[in-house]
């Protein structure tokens, strides 16, 4: 057999497969990990894991790793949680439980002995779901979860508008193997634009919901919940448009006059970093007297203690000013050194009071800053529907004569689409020195915050 | 072509009758149908866990069966001595080389089969039978990237021993699994020029059997792949070259052999 023209076929079979190669690099991306190097970073796992990730087992030593986070979590361990978060998310991009429950433990779960959570990792929590979006843009899951991050953590539904709009314009999903959203879980949108204030928007997206689900319970007869999602979105618009009659177009509107609801907050060191907050909200004798009776609760005002000079625009603050220092531009577990508390306080009979333990955890409230803010406010927004009944949806039912703010708040929908609304919040500002928080004595004093 | 055929049909028999590939296919099949019952590892996603330990189990046991069948299937003919009565008919070398590779293919390929046919079978059980359609996909990644570690542990067998050359396959299937940290290594930033051209030289020269893992799409069926059908025909037309590269130098190297 002659050599010569078979070695020359090997070295062009060779040339091909290399060029080949070099076209198919960019491609297979889409099928690995993220992260380059990340065997180099794996360093630290027993080796069974890696071993098990090198032979083909990717997706089961990122569930085998999930499943060790989940009993950490379970004892308490939360430091081992946050870079096995990591290493699973690199090893498995696709797996969305690790994204939606890691974001879930990092904004929720890291708390204090009295079960308030650390807001330091609330940027981290955003930016793992980030990543997931990222990573998972054809389904549904990571929008949603984004959107519940700030509608229900945050509480700031205008920004979680446009990521369950994102969510919102997938097709239905009939059941739990297909892709798509599942019908009800549209009703967050509706939800989310009503706490942005913006009543049309919410009309007109239960519209389009009543529509879909209607379709849908249409082309699904046999299922039960698809009649039920259908009378639930009904039910709602029908509420919505009565309560926008009943709130603004009928003559006299419920919420008008407004009610002075006179608010005014103390603040007092008690103990070492124990704090008490008290003050007054006085809504009214609006509600029903049988109600009243119940010890109906009309709404818890907000309470957040940080670092004199931390402004952060995920802190029920409203500063304007206060800016995007809280972003992480890489994800990251390494959170910023400051003090930041943050608590409601649920108002009974016009008055509120609660003390704030803040000495057991030394890690989550280390006081190193020189002065801390100590702001408290009422967010008609958030409010119980009862007591929107009487100061509406945006606060224009209420009034006080000397911390009424009127906030623009402004909700950007998926388009970039940008809808201003006015709300009317009341806000006190307070300043606490070093001293008075490590002594455990004194009072606050007015902080003069231009607003 | 009667005699690769003859002699491809002659290594499937005696390839599935070896205890070892059998007992490697037994014990592949045993986890697949035990699978479930690691879906504790991640209760909420169950598919995605089985569907990933099917695969592994497939893609696992397939490699060790093409090593321990591939590095014999030459050597195993000249200890016997049953090389000389084939060559000693008018069979060609490259002939006899092309056959042993055909044979462990289609061993490999009704391993494959069986298996995928059990793990097909359990993913329809657990979840549907649409889920369990999509796995083809995997099936026939797993097949050509096991061509061609069949056709490199021929390419080791003539002039390796198979000690030697057991090591030999699986290190490479090993490097070339890692595909992404060779390529790293060849273009990442702060790299030397020597690492450089060690990495350039581990990515095209060795072959890059992390083309072929393609769980994670099958894993995540969600998960949307810009040329997805592009990229298969890619991989397909890569391990027939590499296939060819191997086998040519086997033969070059085989044909030069005194047996």
């Amino acid at each position: 057999m002659r050599r010569t023209p078979l070695i020359l076929a090997v070295l062009v079979l060779w040339a091909l497969s290399a060029v080949l190669q070099t076209a198919i690099d960019p491609h297979r991306k889409q099928f690995e990990p993220k992260v380059q190097g990340l065997f180099g970073k794996m360093t630290g796992l027993p080796t069974e894991y890696i071993f098990g990730t090198m032979l083909g087992f990717r997706e089961v030593v990122a569930g085998a790793l999930w499943v060790r986070a989940d009993s950490f979590f379970h004892e308490g361990n939360y430091d081992a949680i946050l870079p096995i978060i990591r290493l699973v998310t690199w090893l498995d991009p696709h797996n969305l439980d690790v994204y939606s429950t890691g974001a879930w433990h990092i904004g929720y779960n890291f708390t204090d002995t009295e079960q308030r959570s650390d807001r330091r990792y609330l940027s981290a929590a955003l930016k793992l779901l980030e990543e997931g979006v990222e990573n998972n843009p054809d389904v549904y899951d990571i929008y949603f979860e984004m959107g519940w991050m700030w509608y229900d953590k945050i509480k700031q539904a205008h920004n979680a508008v446009q990521w369950f709009q994102k969510a919102y314009d997938f097709p239905d999903r009939p059941d739990e193997y297909s892709p798509g959203i599942p019908p009800a879980r549209r009703h967050m949108l509706a939800h989310a634009w009503e706490k942005a204030g913006l009543i049309d928007q919410t009309l007109l997206t239960w519209q389009d919901i009543l529509q879909k689900h209607e379709q849908y319970a249409k082309a699904h007869p046999k299922e039960f919940m698809a009649q039920v999602n259908v009378d639930v979105a009904k039910h709602n618009y029908a509420l919505t448009e009565l309560r926008q009659y009943n709130r603004y177009l009928k003559q006299p509107p419920d919420i008008q006059p407004p009610i002075d609801v006179k608010f005014d907050v103390k603040v007092r060191v008690v103990e070492p970093k124990i704090i008490e907050v008290s003050g007054t909200v006085d809504l009214g004798n609006y509600f029903d007297p049988q109600m009243q009776k119940m010890d109906f609760r009309p709404g818890r005002v907000d309470v957040v203690l940080r670092d004199e000079g931390y402004k952060s625009s995920i802190l029920p603050t409203d500063e304007k000013e206060a800016g995007e220092v809280w972003r992480q531009k890489v994800f990251t577990f390494d959170v910023p050194d400051v003090t930041i508390m943050q608590e409601q306080i649920a108002i009974i009979k016009g008055k509120f009071k609660r003390k704030i333990d803040m000495s057991k955890d030394p890690m989550m409230y280390s006081f190193k800053a020189p002065r801390y803010v100590v702001t408290v406010r009422f967010n008609p927004l958030y409010a119980p529907p009862q007591t929107q009944d009487r100061i509406g949806w945006r606060g224009e039912g209420l009034t006080d004569k000397r911390y009424l703010r009127v906030d623009e708040v402004t909700t950007v929908d998926k388009d970039g689409k940008r809808y201003t609304v006015p709300v009317r919040r009341v806000r006190k500002h307070l300043l606490l020195t070093r001293e008075q928080l490590l002594s455990g004595k004194g009072e606050a004093t007015d902080y003069p915050v231009q607003e | 072509m009667t005699a690769v055929l003859a002699i491809a049909y002659n290594t499937v028999r005696e390839a599935l009758s070896r205890r070892v590939v059998l007992l490697f296919l037994f014990g592949a099949l045993v986890l697949i149908v035990l699978s479930p019952l690691f879906s504790f590892l991640s209760p909420r996603e169950e598919l995605t866990l089985l569907k990933s330990l099917g695969l592994g189990v497939i893609q696992l046991a397939s490699m060790f069966i093409c090593i321990v069948m591939g590095i014999s299937l030459i050597p195993a003919e000249i200890e016997r001595r049953t090389i000389y009565t084939v060559l000693s008919k008018p069979v060609q070398r490259y002939e006899f080389v092309l056959g042993k590779f055909l044979g462990g293919i289609l061993t490999m390929l009704l391993n494959i089969l069986f298996m995928g046919l059990v793990f097909f079978v359990v993913v329809a059980w657990r979840g549907t039978p649409k889920q369990a359609l999509d796995l083809w996909k995997g099936f026939v990644m797993i097949f050509f990237q096991m061509s061609i570690l069949v056709s490199l542990a021929i390419f080791f067998s003539v002039f390796l021993t198979p000690f030697v050359n057991f090591f030999m396959s699986l290190g490479v299937y090993i490097i070339g699994t890692l595909s992404s940290v060779t390529e790293s290594l060849m273009k990442g930033e702060n790299r030397t020029v020597l690492q450089k051209g060690i990495g350039a030289v581990l990515h095209y020269l060795l072959p890059n059997f992390g083309n072929f893992n393609i769980q994670n799409k099958i894993i995540h069926p969600e998960t949307r792949i810009i040329n997805e059908g592009v990229y298969y025909i890619q991989n397909i037309g890569y391990a027939i070259l590499y296939i060819a590269v191997l086998l040519i130098i086997a033969v070059i190297i085989f044909d030069r052999r005194e047996v």
